[in-house]
């Protein structure tokens, strides 16, 4: 049978990283069944360009709920609009996304992805359609690959063709942009994001994977508070 | 009759046409991906070329920690003149290049790194055919891999011929030698009152203070490895060696294609964490090269800063092999890359080499 960690990682140190992986799972749903969704919040779904190094393509598809909500309404006066409100809304999000990508001729990626993150929205009361947003998030990844090509092993009765792959750990640290696009009546965020995530182990150390994406969070229910 | 005779003549020519052809074209054009697991590390190894000739070039990369990738992709007069004639192999040692795997630093080491090479070699048997002949070309670092593998006798019967270009079998003395040959070149330039004079003076005064009491530590060779890459860039600046500059297309390939640059700069990274330089260091291969003695090709130019043309010059003269199959070529315009600055040059010297012993 093939371990899930086929290298000398010390099998305790996987079993603790799992174990916090699927807690952390766990505890993203507990959090959300138990914090009622805002009126202004809503689920969503992601889905972006999944770019490793930004030029390996892929794809990303992935669930956002926006658990703690907290808003913020800020009265603005100026000689061309008048007195108009600026209001600042600001999320706790949990999420999850599953993430593939290929590098040609090198290797196959699959990313499962448990995120936590902070997000800034932020819109005018004359252009209230308008919201512009930033975010950060951590995540707490996990990685699998496939080799592209043909792998072999050494065996006592000559050279046998196996599956090349392996898994790591794979947190990342990201950062979101974006803006609402409007579209039928659903509010639809268009973001772009960096990460940089860290593929444990690697080698004898680690290494560095900086992501690019650029997608939509598409809410999957009408927002009257977004109107 | 006569259209008969027209006719059959047509077919004969049609014939001897087709034959020709299928002389040339008799060889398969190959372009594989084959990775090596081997006790934690999976190496890949890229086969490219013409398997027409039965006959396959395994390259060693520099470093330690450097990447096979560079002499598929940029340094094309060489590869594409390699893979016209012959299978290459561009083999990523564990640690190095697009090499993945997890396993402890202990394992980073010359045996480990031995029994690696050996298992490609091997592996290109196995997947080519047995009677594949196996020429090693090792630069720089890999040229004390491929001496240090080719010291065992098992390994010598495996291998056709072996190609050092510019290698380091004997660290303590490429920096010696580096110091002397950085301080006589700076001296002349300095002379010849070039436009990087500055640069060539500070070469002469890192030479002239240089205390070389302990040339075993590791770092110091890498301060005089870091002057030396400094060096090269002024012998450029003032056109004692040449290079060619990639294209942007074949430089975009490198970064975007099968290599993956930042795996490239982690193993770099790691390796210069390991003990692999310190135990080469600590273990020169002068007084064990007359235990190799297959066919050898030495290839080194004459202003390499980082492992001088002495050092190619102690091989021909320690190596076992017989004084008709070893042979040393200087490169004029070359510093550590021959395969670069003459590259054609260089590419034929190969090619002729090769030729020569592929049919023996």
């Amino acid at each position: 049978m093939k371990k899930l960690f086929p290298y000398s990682f010390p099998p305790f140190v996987s079993t603790i990283l799992l174990c916090i992986y699927f807690i952390f799972l766990l505890s993203a749903r507990l959090v959300a069944q138990v914090e009622p969704a805002g009126e202004w919040a809503s689920m969503e779904i992601e889905v972006s360009y999944f770019g490793e190094m930004m030029w390996h393509p892929g794809a990303q598809i992935g669930v956002n709920f926006p658990y703690t909500e907290r808003s913020i309404a800020r009265e603005k006066k100026n000689k061309k609009r008048g007195t108009y409100f600026v209001e600042r809304k600001r999320q706790f999000i949990l999420g999850g996304n599953v993430a593939a990508y290929s590098q040609p001729n090198n290797h196959f990626g699959l990313l499962t992805n448990a995120e936590f993150g902070y997000r800034s929205l932020k819109s005018k009361s004359f252009k209230a359609e308008k919201i512009k947003f930033w975010e950060v998030d951590l995540g707490l990844g996990f990685y699998h690959y496939e080799l592209a090509g043909s792998t072999f092993i050494k065996t006592e009765s000559g050279f046998e063709e196996i599956k090349g792959n392996g898994n790591a750990f794979m947190p990342s640290l990201s950062i979101a942009t974006g803006r609402s696009l409007r579209l039928s009546s659903l509010k639809i965020l268009w973001f772009n994001k960096i990460s940089a995530a860290w593929e444990i182990p690697f080698n004898i150390g680690s290494q560095y994977h900086f992501i690019f994406q650029s997608g939509f969070a598409i809410p999957l229910r009408e927002n009257k508070s977004r109107k | 009759m006569n259209r008969i005779l027209l006719y059959t003549l047509l077919f004969l020519s049609g014939l001897q046409m087709a034959c020709e052809s299928d002389v040339i074209s008799t060889g398969s054009r190959v372009d594989e991906l084959i990775w090596l697991e081997h006790k934690g590390a999976q190496m890949p190894v890229w086969v490219e070329g013409n398997s027409a000739n039965n006959t396959l070039v395994i390259i060693l990369h520099g470093g330690p920690g450097g990447n096979a990738r560079v002499y598929n992709d940029l340094l094309k007069v060489m590869s594409d003149g390699l893979e016209e004639n012959y299978l290459v192999a561009y083999w990523d040692q564990r640690s190095s290049g697009n090499s993945r795997g997890n396993y402890d630093k202990e394992a980073v080491s010359l045996n480990q790194m031995r029994e690696d090479l050996d298992l490609v070699v091997d592996l290109m048997k196995d997947q080519y055919g047995a009677g594949l002949k196996v020429f090693l070309l090792g630069h720089s670092w890999g040229g004390y891999l491929g001496n240090y593998y080719l010291l065992n006798k098992l390994s010598q019967n495996k291998i056709t011929g072996w190609i050092d270009v510019d290698g380091a079998h004997n660290i303590r003395k490429l920096t010696l030698d580096g110091l002397v040959l950085m301080e006589e070149i700076a001296t002349q330039q300095i002379q010849a009152d070039t436009e990087v004079i500055n640069g060539w003076q500070g070469i002469l005064d890192f030479t002239q203070n240089f205390d070389t009491t302990d040339l075993d530590d590791t770092e110091r060779f890498l301060e005089v490895n870091a002057k030396a890459g400094a060096a090269e860039v002024l012998a450029y600046q003032d056109e004692l060696i040449d290079a060619s500059i990639p294209n942007f297309e074949d430089l975009w390939q490198h970064i975007a294609g099968a290599n993956h640059p930042v795996t490239g700069l982690t193993n770099s990274y790691q390796i210069a964490r390991t003990q692999l330089l310190d135990e080469a260091i600590g273990f020169p291969l002068t007084n064990e090269l007359d235990k190799i003695k297959i066919p050898t090709l030495l290839l080194w130019g004459k202003f390499d800063f980082v492992v001088p043309p002495s050092l190619g010059e102690e091989m021909l003269d320690k190596l076992g092999t017989p004084d008709d199959r070893k042979s040393l070529v200087i490169y004029e315009n070359s510093g550590h890359s021959p395969m670069d600055g003459d590259g054609a040059a260089f590419t034929q010297e190969v090619i002729d080499f090769v030729e020569n012993y592929r049919q023996q």
